[in-house]
């Protein structure tokens, strides 16, 4: 054989090669199925400005073509023997771009012998976009030995995921209860347990950390909740316990022995309260309306027993804020657990002010251990309250919303019962939400493996600029001492009780 | 006398040492017993090497995964260890061989021989620090055989130590950086260059850790400089010691010493030497003197560095993991003068398991009661493998999941906790969660069948129910209730949920009795006696013994008993009597016959008498 005819032969086979690569099956059988792919992304709402959506195909076959289509452009094919679909960045943004507001068709053909084709899926852009990043906390599976966690941020827009904050480095303490004033990244609050115990409040132009324990409040600063003035910060003093039980579907109860809610104001550096806010009863989980007049948060009735202490529901209530005096107002209650036999968790009010999400569970207020713990829309105006389409047979929790009002995000074990992963549903404008899906990964098995769980996925508009070495360094710092309001004559320690001054 | 030591003389020193640490790694050490301690898993995925990206050392510490994981097969972990050890040996002669121009004794390879066998012994020692320690001498080897000009080499060397720094650690960069600059000073005879490479490999020292910490890798300020040993979890911590720090630094430190050698010899060589060192130097008395000073120090010191109560606490611990009970129950009862809690759980375990629980709990000296009983008591990280462990053996699904859960988050990847993860979600019906499981142990290297067994489960659910250790522990499996804290009010709650979980029953029949209860250990009796029928341990009869002298002595009729625990009742009672009850003044006599005995324990070991508890041990996981 002569070099030419060698460089012939090479040049057909990598022309036919790049040929078959593009050409889409035209003999194949159709199947009346939808196929069966890893993770879930069929008939699902999707902004436009969202990552690939990689995923296995989980049909059997040896080759694999895939074409992404729409009625308005041509799309793009892929061709290969792998059942993974790594789908090309560059193709699919501007497959989306084109396509804002109409539906992308993902047509599969799988050859087993002969070629099948199964039926189209069908995904809708939406007209408006996601945030570009969400933030949350990776933990191992864990109720009381936790070891290495950290604060991430992922780019919603592709896979880049970094770390805010690692506990590697600060003797493996805790962190959580992150929590972002409108999504702005930049102004942040997050807490640390345990060893270098305090809260770091991030501004538009500073960073502090802060002693957030004080004489007249139970506990350091918990679950946090921004005023939208930026200037003040709702958060929770409790007591917090757990007990483990046998039950497969809520084997971890974890409970407050009292709790109350304190606003922090940053300006003043003084944490103040109210004698509704610190009564005998158990208030928790915080949240400001989007106009910042009002304050929502959950209550329970204090510990008569054991069992009441373990087993006792929340209620939801409302009470008017005023930023300018940091006053309540009169509480008023909004939703009674009684009446609905569940506890409620978690309010979180839509940027309109017109929905509440909520979580609610058997009982008590940290539903992420309750297999049966689901999410459900209150509207304020018709004083309607639903569970969401979107959820499912296992946990979903730990939701927020997106500042368009249009997405939600949330915590969910649907994937294997086991793990909390983020998963994304569009909330459309008459109330309903859509089928959810998970926040897609490079590897498209990728969480078939992963070993950690998602807690309190939060939408924030572009990346928090600090970085984790930064915030390393600002933890062995000295913390600043925050101050008991001296204008304040009840406590924070359960049961409003005067202070003797 | 042999006037010069042959050529082969030296392989024959080699060949000699060689066997020797054959045989100490495969009949002294055992890395398998590295691995059992240790728990090393290692997986061939992207996401498990993910994990070794993010600081100074990391990739070395994957490294050492791999070789860690190698030690738990036979043979083969035994192997890798043997020649991690003749390479170190061979290079460190290598780069010791630069200095010493003229053929160097092979007896200096003996040194790091020595250091690498003792730290073996310690089981916890991390298999990473080798790794590191083989890749140093790889690196000053070739630095020190640069024949480039000196801007090259230097900026080499920069190259060199910014990826020592990444991949083995900033400890490693500090002892290449001193072992080169030792190679420099040694070799140079141009001061003044030396000098400013000195300079330079100082300013190196500290500038690239420093930047590394301050900018680039998120590390704690005490892992600036000091990142040899891999942060692990109390469970699995090496705890350093002086042969470490004698092990690396011992490069530089040698290449100093060769070099004043070097530099004796060439001073004090004349033609008129004393007809001694003539004497010396013509015939073999300096090697032969070096061999046997190595042979003394190989055969009397090195099996002294085995810290014996550790080797049976590990020793113990992988007997029963390979639920090879009669050796564990033999290697407790060996420490049994040394006692360890870890132990007297492994014991426990294995007593049951062997059959001969009620016979045989007190061979080894129960000297924390029921705590032995219940680990989880002091909820640490050190308590949580065996926890689970302990749960699953009785049929406690939950407590099984819930300490295997917290396992993992102290150890994560370990393929133990997964596996125990697959069976409790497998009994629990839930499937899925056992698949995410799965689908990680499918990347685990070195494969053992689990993963073919159990995934064939997920796909023909109806295996689930024809499998005999998941359907039995689904018939114990307590649901919807609280779990107490208490060893005693769980173990009621499983025979509350099924009467026929013989081994919550024998455990809560020896915890009442451990624990002085005697009258709660007769409402037990009817069940008991339905296990042994014809015949009682003693320590049953011994029960009902003292709960008849205690109340009534008319209802000793009512039982029968053996005639050893009679003649032993009243044998003891004897012993007691002739020192007129006094406890003190009859333990010796009563040691020497019965310490092995109910009574004995009821007067001297119970943690009710001696008010023995467990340490308070390390919080952090």
């Amino acid at each position: 054989m002569t070099i030419n005819t060698c460089k012939s032969t090479l040049l057909f086979l990598i022309l036919f090669t790049l040929v078959s690569c593009n050409s889409i099956p035209t003999d194949y059988s159709k199947l009346e199925k939808t196929p069966a792919i890893y993770p879930d992304y069929t008939a699902i709402t999707i902004p436009s400005n969202i990552a690939p959506l990689n995923f296995c195909i989980e049909e059997p076959g040896t080759k694999y073509c895939i074409t992404f289509s729409s009625s308005k452009s041509k799309g793009f094919t892929i061709l290969q023997k792998s059942n993974k679909v790594i789908i090309p960045q560059s193709k699919w943004e501007r497959l989306l771009a084109e396509n804002i507001g109409n539906k992308i068709l993902i047509d599969i053909y799988v050859y087993n012998n002969q070629w099948f084709k199964y039926q189209t899926i069908e995904n809708t852009i939406a007209p408006e976009k996601i945030e570009s990043h969400l933030c949350y906390r990776l933990i191992n599976s864990v109720n009381i030995l936790w070891r290495e966690m950290g604060i991430y941020q992922r780019n919603l827009e592709n896979y880049d995921e970094k770390p805010i904050f690692l506990n590697r480095s600060t003797d493996l303490g805790c962190v959580n209860c992150h929590h972002f004033n409108k999504a702005n990244p930049k102004e942040m609050t997050l807490h640390f347990r345990k060893y270098k115990v305090g809260t770091i409040i991030t501004t538009k132009d500073s960073i502090i950390r802060l002693d957030t324990k004080t004489q007249y409040t139970m506990s350091p600063f918990a679950y946090p909740a921004w005023h939208p003035d930026g200037k003040h910060v709702a958060y929770v003093v409790n007591r917090v316990r757990q007990i483990f039980t046998s039950t497969k579907s809520y084997h971890d109860v974890v409970f407050d022995e009292a709790s109350d809610i304190v606003i922090y104001d940053i300006e003043k550096n003084t944490v103040t309260t109210s004698p509704l806010l610190s009564s005998k009863n158990r208030e928790n989980m915080p949240a400001f309306s989007p106009d910042g007049k009002y304050l929502f948060y959950i209550s329970a009735a204090p510990k008569t027993s054991d069992s009441s202490e373990i087993y006792s529901k929340y209620d939801l209530l409302m009470a008017p804020y005023d930023a300018n005096t940091n006053t309540i107002g009169q509480v008023d209650t909004i939703l009674k657990s009684k009446e609905i036999d569940k506890s409620i968790s978690y309010p979180r009010i839509s940027p309109d002010g017109r929905y509440l999400l909520l979580t609610m569970c058997r009982y008590s207020y940290f539903p992420i251990f309750d297999k049966y713990a689901d999410l459900y829309i209150f509207d304020l105006k018709s004083k309607k309250l639903s569970p969401l389409e979107c959820n499912s047979p296992y946990t979903d929790s730990y939701h927020t919303w997106s500042q368009t009002g249009r997405w939600i995000v949330f915590s969910s074990k649907r994937m294997d019962d086991a793990f909390t992963r983020p998963f994304i549903a569009y909330f459309d404008a008459s109330g309903h939400a859509h089928k959810a899906f998970v926040i897609p990964q490079k590897n498209p098995a990728f969480y078939k493996t992963y070993l950690k769980n998602y807690n309190l996925p939060e939408f924030i508009n572009g990346e928090v600029n600090i970085s984790d070495i930064q915030l390393r360094d600002l933890v062995q710092t000295n913390p600043k001492k925050v101050k008991f309001d001296e204008k304040i004559d009840i406590d924070g320690l359960s049961g409003a009780s005067y202070i003797k001054k | 006398m042999i006037k010069k030591v042959p050529y082969y003389g030296r392989w024959i020193f080699f060949i000699l040492l060689s066997a020797y640490i054959v045989h100490f790694i495969f009949f002294n050490i055992n890395p398998i017993f590295i691995h059992s301690a240790q728990q090393t898993s290692f997986y061939i995925n992207s996401s498990y090497f993910d994990n070794f990206l993010n600081y100074p050392g990391a990739i070395a510490e994957y490294c050492g995964s791999f070789i860690g994981s190698i030690y738990g097969i036979p043979f083969w972990g035994s192997l890798v260890a043997f020649a991690m050890i003749i390479l170190s040996m061979i290079m460190f002669y290598l780069i010791l061989s630069k200095i010493y121009k003229e053929k160097l004794s092979f007896l200096w390879m003996a040194i790091p021989a020595f250091l690498m066998l003792s730290l073996m012994q310690d089981y916890y020692f991390p298999p990473s620090v080798f790794v590191k320690a083989f890749f140093l001498l790889v690196f000053v080897y070739f630095s020190a055989s640069f024949n480039f000009n000196q801007y090259v080499k230097l900026f080499l060397i920069l190259i060199l130590s910014l990826s020592i720094y990444y991949t083995l650690g900033s400890t490693i960069l500090v002892i290449y950086l001193i072992s080169i600059l030792c190679l420099d000073v040694v070799n140079s005879k141009q001061h003044l260059k030396t000098t400013l490479k000195g300079l330079f490999y100082i300013v190196l020292l500290f500038i690239i850790p420093y930047l590394g910490q301050k900018y680039f890798f998120n590390i704690a300020d005490e892992r600036t400089w000091k990142d040899l040993v891999p942060v692990l979890p109390p469970i699995i911590k090496y705890t350093e010691t002086y042969i470490l720090n004698a092990f690396i630094f011992s490069l530089p430190v040698m290449i100093i010493f060769i070099a004043l050698i070097k530099y004796a010899e060439n001073k004090f060589h004349s033609e008129k030497q004393s007809q001694f060192v003539q004497f010396i130097n013509n015939y073999s008395i300096k090697p032969l003197l070096g061999f046997i000073v190595i042979v003394f120090i190989f055969l009397h010191f090195l099996p002294k560095q085995m810290d014996l109560s550790q080797k049976q606490k590990v020793l113990t611990a992988y007997f029963v993991s390979q639920e090879k009970w009669e050796e564990a129950i033999n290697t407790a009862i060996e420490s049994s003068d040394n006692y360890d809690y870890f132990i007297n759980i492994n014991f426990n375990r294995a007593i049951y398991n062997n059959g001969q629980f009620a016979n045989r709990i007190l061979d080894y000296p129960q000297l924390l009661g029921i705590s032995s009983f219940y680990p989880d008591a002091n909820t640490t990280g050190q308590i949580t493998i065996i926890s689970s462990d302990l749960y699953y053996e009785l049929g406690y699904i939950g407590e099984a999941l819930h300490w295997a859960y917290e396992g993992l988050s102290i150890l994560p990847w370990n393929q133990h906790l997964l596996k125990r993860l697959v069976m409790c979600n497998l009994i629990e019906g839930n499937t899925q969660a056992a698949s995410t499981y799965l689908s990680v142990l499918k990347d685990a290297a070195w494969s053992d069948g689990f993963y073919d067994k159990y995934i064939a489960y997920l796909s023909d659910t109806s295996l689930l129910s024809k499998d005999k250790e998941i359907a039995e522990k689904r018939q114990f499996m307590p649901n919807n209730s609280l779990i107490p804290n208490s060893i005693t009010h769980k173990l009621k709650i499983l025979l509350a949920k099924n009467n026929k979980n013989q081994r919550a029953l024998e455990y809560l029949a020896i915890c009442y009795l451990l624990d002085h209860k005697i009258g709660d250990f007769m409402l037990l009796y009817p069940e008991l006696k339905k296990i042994y029928p014809e015949k009682m341990p003693q320590i049953y009869e011994l029960g009902v013994i003292l709960y008849c002298y205690n109340t009534d002595r008319n209802l000793l009729n009512q039982f029968t008993f053996s005639k050893e625990t009679q003649t032993y009742f009243v044998n003891y009672s004897k012993i007691m009597k002739k020192h007129k009850n006094n406890k003190s003044l009859a333990q010796i006599e009563l040691k020497e016959n019965y310490q092995n005995t109910y009574l004995y324990y009821l007067s001297f070991l119970s943690p009710l008498v001696t008010k023995m508890e467990i340490k308070k041990r390390e919080v952090k996981n």
